[in-house]
């Protein structure tokens, strides 16, 4: 497994045991629910994806990335469905030989699953408001 | 599936590709996917026009949209095919 969406909570631990003993490096994101945006107290946000594509540009993403960096390993889990404040959405992990390679693969990893990966965000605020993330006519009643 | 599009175009003419609707776009029309009737060899830009005519509740939303054409990122000249796979994409914030 390099790439997954699951609507499981991300068991990171077991993504981090090194298979590779040539590296020395394992630079990682953990992205979280935060609880606040745009000066409201968000209560869950609810991911949603267009999966065959998202983990078709997930791939690329990981194949250029290796291409470019040289590193040895990366996987991506991104988390589908309704997650409360403090859970992992994202975790990223790049396995290099050295921690140079590692880090700048790892932001290169982050910022491509931020613009090329179809994943779709609802935040829903504790004021009984929702919002969709990146477009503009879009808060409403909260419906659940 | 909807269908949509139908037009007056002759019928040798036209073509069927899938309409997909994911996030914002999903909540606005109601659906999860279309069936849309369209002219062979027809540019994203010129779909994209026919989409907001036929769900013109995705108005506010239209600077924001982008397309993919069986699941690749989508330019507005790139040209659709039968039984393409359309993805009509609001911003993405994966993350």
């Amino acid at each position: 497994m390099t790439v997954q969406l699951t609507k499981h909570p991300i068991a990171f631990g077991k993504l981090l045991e090194r298979t590779d003993a040539s590296c020395g490096a394992a630079a990682i994101f953990i992205g979280q629910v935060r609880d606040n945006n745009k000066g409201k107290k968000v209560k869950a946000i609810e991911y949603s994806a267009y999966e065959k594509m998202a983990l078709k540009q997930m791939e690329k993403i990981v194949r250029v990335a290796k291409n470019t960096f040289g590193v040895k390993n990366i996987l991506m889990v991104h988390r589908v469905g309704k997650l409360s404040v403090g859970e992992i959405s994202l975790v990223v992990a790049v396995f290099s030989p050295h921690r140079v390679e590692a880090f700048e693969a790892l932001r290169f990893c982050v910022e491509g699953i931020k613009h090329q990966v179809p994943v779709f965000k609802k935040e829903f605020f504790s004021d009984g408001t929702f919002h969709f993330s990146g477009t503009g006519d879009n808060n409403g009643k909260c419906c659940a | 599936m909807a269908t949509a599009g139908k037009g007056k175009a002759k019928k040798e003419s036209v073509m069927s590709v899938t309409v997909l609707f994911f996030g914002h776009a999903k909540q606005k029309t109601g659906k999860d996917s279309a069936l849309f009737h369209i002219a062979k060899n027809e540019s994203i830009k010129t779909f994209r026009e026919k989409l907001l005519q036929e769900f013109p509740e995705l108005a506010g939303l239209k600077s924001s949209l982008a397309f993919s054409i069986n699941c690749e990122w989508a330019q507005e000249n790139d040209r659709l095919n039968t039984k393409d796979e359309i993805g009509v994409i609001p911003p993405v914030s994966g993350g």
